[in-house]
This record gives structure tokens, C-alpha cells and sequence, in this order.
């Protein structure tokens, strides 16, 4: 009987599985000394590159060309640069010589603009090599008030007595062509907490001039998994696939590299025409949207990891599979950036209660639960009707699950 | 011992606490297959001349409109004023769709919304869509079950079109919708006994529901409904849509235009026309030019407390479902006067809500009186975003 009610409390509780699982048979877990600390170490540059918003070239979620509203977002004219943007991105090396870009496995490609994922289990300490091999100083910042910087802090900060910046920037700015190495200790605190899953996610960025560097593109996810609970390469142990969506409206307008931008795509003559501050809050029709088809409207990009309609490779799970989503919001208000991620086809589970539409706000992040049941290439949008109509939206595919491998009676 | 197992497992799971009251008949907890039950409805999209402001003056001061409530409801050489065709999704009786099926005069309050679609997990909820207005509409459900043939949303999914026909409704044209209930279209374990999905048009998005279409669909624990779907521990339900829509992105704006401005005025008329500007002079996003007036910061589809008062009475276990859809300033805080709702073992009396934002929510009202529930979002209020309900002694 008590057995049975444990089953229904497992059943019920969902995201109590683990405080369940631990009075039931404590000894798996808590018994067993904690995993002794690993330290993660990742090498990452960052780098300037000529980023394609939209590489396929077609709108993908009507499969024709762009038209209307999306051209103004995606093609180059008198008053418009188009999809290609000077930006600075975080990439990931397999070493200090920083010779050899780490590929990134193909399931991963739709990660876009992101840069390397960061893992660890709490308990764990992730160092980072970061060299800038761009023109501007930029830094690599953790969330200072649950990471513990161990790398020397920055210029007039004070640390307190368990290592938390207290006060001052967290970390140098590192010049362009310089390396640091950031060390930071990943704290209970870091790490999933009471309703949570097993893993949860947070958000690094530069932060030397705030606002500037991540409207640049320098912006990537830290996954902190709750100890005992990730493997050897730290992905969590109860999950099949994971996938990071960032929605992000990157205001060009303000990036460090809006003069180059201008420069490249619009030609000298057209440039004294233009009115850098144009704003048609407009549509086809020439009625207000908050999308538009001004010079300063279309350099907001509505995109999903970096992507505008649907022009970002296919996000892939499979029917069955237990896959997190790790949602991160970024960005100025400037840029309209709240969002609501909606899944086509399949529901998620968000702390305890059933979503298909969950709400960001600039530096929220979200971790959500799917078992995909429905196949198909599914639309993946943020639900701002105007939001959309700017190109916030992606794709992702269920595959069929394989057909169960029956054995013969025998 | 035991005691204390079940008072930790009540205090944890809270909105479970009727499944938790279960062990004694271990199958109900167990309930996962399908009920077999169809409901099935005749829903018709049709275009009408819906007023925002049926009641003619400002319900909240009881007084004639004034100031900024003059620009959004008033017709005028720049103004559309109260009245706008829209595009709404209706229910019939039957497939014949010769009779409205009448909404009960307690339900008279949920205005634009289309009919509440209901489903206790297990069962298929089957709707056949008459598109009776002129342009190519379709129903995309959120929640719910569907394969590629109702999802009612047209884009490039490898799909052929001759498999997805209820993507694109054309005028005319009928439909029927399947959508299957499994557990993941109901309750997460931290829900209430039932919870809201919008459904909306998707044929292209941002205009069809700025034209009008949207409405819910309320799905219910297993063993949790009774047999019209309505969730067993409740006593009341509400529905409540809290959306600007933007009249600027109808399908409609044209006949809107031409049917409340004159020729003569629309020549002069600058349709970018953005006066954001509030009495002070001082901006707001609300305002008096033309563009601005046409977003119309409306729930359920009524300004200034013009809709039906919903009813309730004190003591009553009420479910309140709230909804959001839009675009950019669909940012809304439903607040309600008078008494508190409980949302996930906490108490509050405002809600966070974006677009597409659907929550569900349990009050038991105390405070009896005629109360006002509307947007704490100052300039949303300010042009028109109240309405109001009465807890009946």
C-alpha cells in the first residue's frame, strides 16, 4: 500500500520526483559523497564575422521569397541593410593556441549566433580561456550574484568572504587581442532549485559597454545541472535532447558596428539621403504596426538564435523523447523585446503546469519539459502578432519514433 | 507516520489535493485512456458590426464618455468611434448552420470571444469550421492533439496542401477540425482541475485576430468533468480576453474607413496620423490620432465597462480563465477589486499577462458588490481596458 501511494505521489508530483525518489530509497542519491568537483574548461574567442540573419534566402515559413514587410527586414536597399550584419559572436576553440574552432555537431547548428554552450554540475567550476580577436574590449560576464568568480576580480570591486562581487564590475575588460582566463565555482545557488528540473539555464554575456556588446551578438547559455544528476559531459542524465532558443530582438542601431554596417550596404550617395532615425511604424497597407519598414525598424531583428523567418537549421527531437528546452530572453526595451516561444503541434510542462507558450522578459530564462507525441516540421514563433510579422519564427521537427524493437515470443 | 507522508504530499502537490483524497480506490488515479466521448461543435465565422461600447457612456464613471474616452469610442472626421465590422467565430446547433445555438444570459458577458470548447482529457473534440465571411479564415488550436489536416495553420511544412485543407478555409467553405485530449492537452500536475487554450485563426495571423478571430477552449482533469466538461469543483466559470485589437490590422479597415469617415474627411485624414498624447499633453501609448484610436484596449471586446456584467455569487468556488492575444502593447494586468484569486498556492489580485498568455485562476469571492476588474496598466485603462462583475449576496 505505501508502495502504491509513492507510485501516485511520483505520478502527481512531477517535478517532487526528486524529493520523492529520495525518501522513498535514500540510498541512490544523498548517500553516496558528493561527486568530486570537476573543472570545466572551455576555449573561447570572440570574433567578428559577416552574420547572415536570414542564409537561406527565402522566407522558409511561406517558402517563397521575400515579400512585403520580410524584404524590408532581409534585403539591401537605398534604406535598408538587409540580412548581412558586421557582428561579434563567442566561438569555441579546442585549445589555448586557439588554431582549431571545436565543430559543432550537426543536431547543434540551429544554436546560430549563440555561442559555445557552458556546462556544469553544481559543485563543479567552469574556467574559460577567452580571447578577443576583434577591434573592441569585451569581457565574458556570469550572473555575479550566483557564480563565484575565482579569476582575479575586476578593477575596484570588493569581494566578500564567500567570494561574491559585492561591488564593481566582476571582471576585466579584456583589450582586443588579449587573453583572460575566468574561473567562477558554480554554487547550490547556480544550480536547479525546489520545482525546477534537473537542469536550469543561465545567460553570459560582454558587459563592458552592456548594451552594446550584446546588441553586437555576444551572447551565449550557461546549462547548470543539479548535483548527481549529469553525466560525465554534464547534460543531464533524465533528458534525450536539449535545445536552446534565444529570442532576442538584436537592436542594430545601437550595435558597435551600425557605422561599418551602414558603410558596407549602402552606397555613398544613398547614405546622404538617409535618415538614420527613420521610423514608418507601418505595414503594406501604410497603417501602424510596431514592425516597419523605416531605415531604424528593420534594423531591429526579431530573430530566434539569431535567425529571422524560419531561415535557421531545423531544431530536430524525436516523438517520445524527453527533451528540455532551455528558453533565454535578452535585450533593450527599445527593441519591444518581450516574446512568447510557441510550439506548434506539442505542449510543454512548466514548473507543474501545462504551456505552450511561455513569456520572456530582457534577461529572463525559462527550462521547460516536452515529450513530443506529434510528428512534423512544426512552427516555432513568438506569439507578438507584429513580432512574427518581423520574423520571429523557426522550425522545429519531430521524427517518428523508430518502431519498437519487438522480441519474438519464445 | 503515514499521516505525515500524505500532509507533506498535500502541502507539495496543493492543486492535486482531490487526487490526493483518492488512494482508498487506487484506479481512479489511473484514469489515462481515452473516454471515447466526440464533443463536437458547428462554429461559423461571419462578419458583424460589433460595437465596443454597446451602452453608449462611460459604465465605470457612469457618466457620458469624455476626454481620451471620446477618442476611442466617438466616431469623427478622424475617428472610427464605437462601431467596427469584425470577423467572429459563432456556434450553430447543427450542421445546417441555420440556428445560432443562444448563449445563456449568464454567459452574455464573454462578447467577441467565440463559443468555450470543452474537453476532459480523453476525449476528441470535433469541430466543423463554416467559414461564412469573405476572406480565407481557419481555427489553429493551442493544447490540443492535432495531425498536419487541423492544425489550421498555413506555412511551408513539406505538407501538400490537399493534406492540410483546413489551413485555408476559403469563404464558403467548411471544414471539420479533429483535435485529440491527451493528458498533455489537460491539467500539469500543478494545475488546477481545468485549464484554458486559446484557438484562433492562423491563416495569416496577425490580421485575422486583430480581425476578431479568437476563443477558448477549456480542458479538464480526467474524472475531473462533468458531462458537459465543465470541471466538478467549480461552481462558476469566466472567461476573460484581454486584448488591444489593432482595428489598424483588420482585414476590415478599408470598410471601417469608408463606412464612418466621409470622403471629404478622408482626404484630409493622415492615417499615420500618432498623436501619442494623453489630456496633459504628456506622452502615453495611448492617444487621439487616428492610428491610435483604432487599438482598442478592450476585454472580451468592450470598453469602459460596456460588456454584460459577470455574475457570481459570494461564497461560489469561481474559475477564472484569462487570455491575451495581440501584438506588442498586449502587455496586461488584469487586476481585480474587491476580492483575491488563488494562483498556484499563492494569493494575488493582478496578473502578469503577453500575448497568447492563458491562465487559469480560483476566487471565492467574500466581498459582495458591483466591482471593477480591468488593466493595471495605467494608459491601457485610460482607453478603455475595464469592465466589471458583481458578487451577488
Amino acid at each position: 500500500m505505501k508502495k502504491l501511494v509513492w507510485a501516485a505521489c511520483l505520478v502527481a508530483a512531477g517535478g517532487l520526483t526528486r524529493l520523492a525518489a529520495t525518501s522513498a530509497a535514500p540510498q541512490p542519491m544523498q548517500a553516496s559523497p558528493a561527486a568530486a568537483a570537476v573543472e570545466r574548461t572551455y576555449y573561447i574567442a570572440a570574433e567578428e564575422t559577416e552574420w547572415d540573419y536570414a542564409p537561406l534566402g527565402i522566407d522558409m515559413m511561406t517558402g517563397e521569397p521575400f515579400a512585403g514587410t520580410s524584404a524590408a527586414y532581409t534585403k539591401p536597399g537605398p534604406n535598408h541593410i538587409g540580412r548581412l550584419y558586421r557582428k561579434a559572436i563567442y566561438r569555441e576553440y579546442t585549445d589555448a593556441t586557439f588554431a582549431t574552432r571545436k565543430p559543432r555537431p550537426p543536431q547543434d547548428e540551429y544554436l546560430g549566433l549563440l555561442g559555445p554552450i557552458l556546462r556544469a554540475e553544481v559543485g563543479d567550476s567552469i574556467k574559460v580561456v577567452f580571447k578577443n580577436t576583434t577591434s573592441h574590449p569585451y569581457s565574458i560576464h556570469f550572473p555575479d550574484d550566483v557564480f563565484r568568480p575565482r579569476h582575479a576580480a575586476g578593477t575596484g570591486t570588493t569581494v566578500d568572504a564567500d567570494g561574491f562581487v559585492t561591488n564593481g564590475e566582476p571582471e576585466d575588460t579584456v583589450k582586443p587581442g588579449a587573453t583572460f582566463t575566468y574561473q567562477w565555482d558554480v554554487p547550490a545557488l547556480a544550480g536547479p532549485q525546489q520545482g525546477d528540473p534537473s537542469s536550469i539555464v543561465w545567460v553570459y554575456y560582454s558587459r563592458v559597454t552592456e548594451s552594446k556588446d550584446m546588441q553586437s551578438g555576444l551572447v551565449g547559455g550557461i546549462i547548470v545541472t543539479g548535483r548527481g544528476q549529469a553525466n560525465a559531459d554534464g547534460t543531464p542524465k533524465d533528458v534525450d535532447r536539449e535545445i536552446v532558443a534565444l529570442f532576442t530582438t538584436f537592436n542594430e542601431n545601437t550595435s558597435w558596428y551600425f557605422p561599418d554596417n551602414v558603410a558596407a550596404h549602402i552606397s555613398a550617395a544613398d547614405q546622404q539621403a538617409l535618415n538614420k532615425r527613420e521610423a514608418n511604424f507601418s505595414d503594406a497597407q501604410g497603417f501602424l504596426t510596431f514592425a516597419g519598414t523605416g531605415f531604424a525598424e528593420t534594423n531591429y531583428k526579431f530573430s530566434i538564435n539569431g535567425y529571422l523567418y524560419g531561415d535557421g537549421p531545423v531544431m530536430t527531437v524525436t516523438q517520445g523523447q524527453r527533451v528540455r528546452w532551455y528558453l533565454l530572453g535578452m535585450g533593450d526595451v527599445g527593441a519591444l523585446n518581450f516574446h512568447t516561444p510557441h510550439w506548434h503541434g506539442n505542449t510543454v510542462l512548466s514548473r507543474g503546469t501545462r504551456r505552450d507558450t511561455i513569456g520572456l522578459l530582457p534577461m529572463g530564462t525559462e527550462t521547460v519539459d516536452m515529450v513530443p507525441d506529434a510528428p512534423g516540421l512544426w512552427m516555432f514563433h513568438c506569439h507578438i502578432d507584429d513580432h512574427m510579422e518581423a520574423g520571429m519564427m523557426a522550425r522545429y521537427q519531430v521524427l517518428p519514433a523508430p518502431p519498437a524493437v519487438r522480441k519474438q515470443p519464445n | 507516520m503515514k499521516g505525515v507522508v500524505w500532509a507533506v504530499f498535500l502541502v507539495a502537490v496543493g492543486g492535486l489535493a482531490q487526487l490526493a483524497a483518492t488512494p482508498a480506490a487506487p484506479q481512479a488515479s489511473s484514469v489515462s485512456g481515452p473516454t471515447g466521448r466526440v464533443r463536437t461543435y458547428y462554429v461559423a465565422a461571419e462578419e458583424v458590426e460589433w460595437d465596443y461600447a454597446p451602452l453608449g457612456k462611460d459604465m465605470t464613471t457612469g457618466k457620458a464618455f469624455e476626454g481620451t474616452a471620446v477618442a476611442y469610442t466617438q466616431p469623427g472626421p478622424n475617428r472610427i468611434g464605437h462601431v467596427y465590422r469584425k470577423a467572429l467565430y459563432r456556434e450553430y446547433t447543427d450542421a445546417t448552420f441555420s440556428t445560432r445555438k443562444p448563449r445563456l444570459p449568464q454567459d452574455e458577458y464573454l462578447g467577441l470571444l467565440g463559443p468555450v470548447l470543452r474537453g476532459e482529457v480523453g476525449d476528441t473534440i470535433k469541430v466543423v469550421f463554416k467559414n461564412n465571411a469573405s476572406h480565407v479564415f481557419s481555427m489553429h488550436p493551442h493544447g490540443v492533439f492535432y495531425e498536419k489536416a487541423s492544425e489550421g495553420s498555413m506555412y511551408a511544412d513539406n505538407v501538400p496542401h490537399d493534406q492540410k485543407m483546413g489551413s485555408m478555409v476559403p469563404p464558403g467553405g467548411t471544414f471539420t477540425y479533429e483535435w485529440g485530449v491527451p493528458e498533455r492537452a489537460g491539467p500539469g500536475p500543478d494545475d488546477p482541475s481545468s485549464i484554458v487554450w486559446l484557438y484562433h485563426s492562423h491563416v495569416d495571423e496577425y490580421k485575422d485576430v486583430a480581425s476578431g478571430l479568437v476563443g477558448p477552449i477549456i480542458v479538464a482533469r480526467p474524472g475531473q468533468a462533468n458531462a458537459d466538461g465543465t470541471p466538478t469543483d467549480v461552481d462558476r466559470e469566466i472567461v476573460a480576453l484581454f486584448a488591444a485589437f489593432n482595428e489598424n490590422q483588420s482585414w476590415y479597415v478599408q470598410q471601417n474607413i469608408a463606412a464612418h469617415i466621409s470622403a471629404a474627411d478622408w482626404q484630409a485624414l493622415n492615417t499615420r496620423d500618432a498623436k501619442l498624447s494623453d489630456p496633459h499633453q504628456y506622452v502615453s501609448f495611448t492617444g487621439n490620432g487616428f492610428a491610435e484610436t483604432n487599438f482598442k484596449f478592450s476585454i472580451n471586446g468592450y470598453l469602459y465597462g460596456n460588456g454584460p456584467v459577470m455574475t457570481m455569487k459570494r461564497g461560489q468556488r469561481v474559475r477564472w480563465y484569462l487570455l491575451d492575444v495581440g501584438d506588442v502593447v498586449n502587455f496586461h494586468t488584469p487586476h481585480w477589486r474587491g476580492n483575491l484569486v488563488t494562483y498556484h498556492h499563492a494569493r494575488t489580485d493582478v496578473f502578469s499577462m503577453l500575448p497568447a498568455s492563458m491562465e487559469t485562476a480560483d476566487m471565492v469571492p467574500d466581498a459582495p458588490g458591483e466591482w471593477i476588474f480591468h488593466c493595471q496598466v495605467d494608459d491601457h485603462q485610460q482607453a478603455g481596458m475595464m469592465t466589471r462583475y458583481e458578487v451577488l449576496p
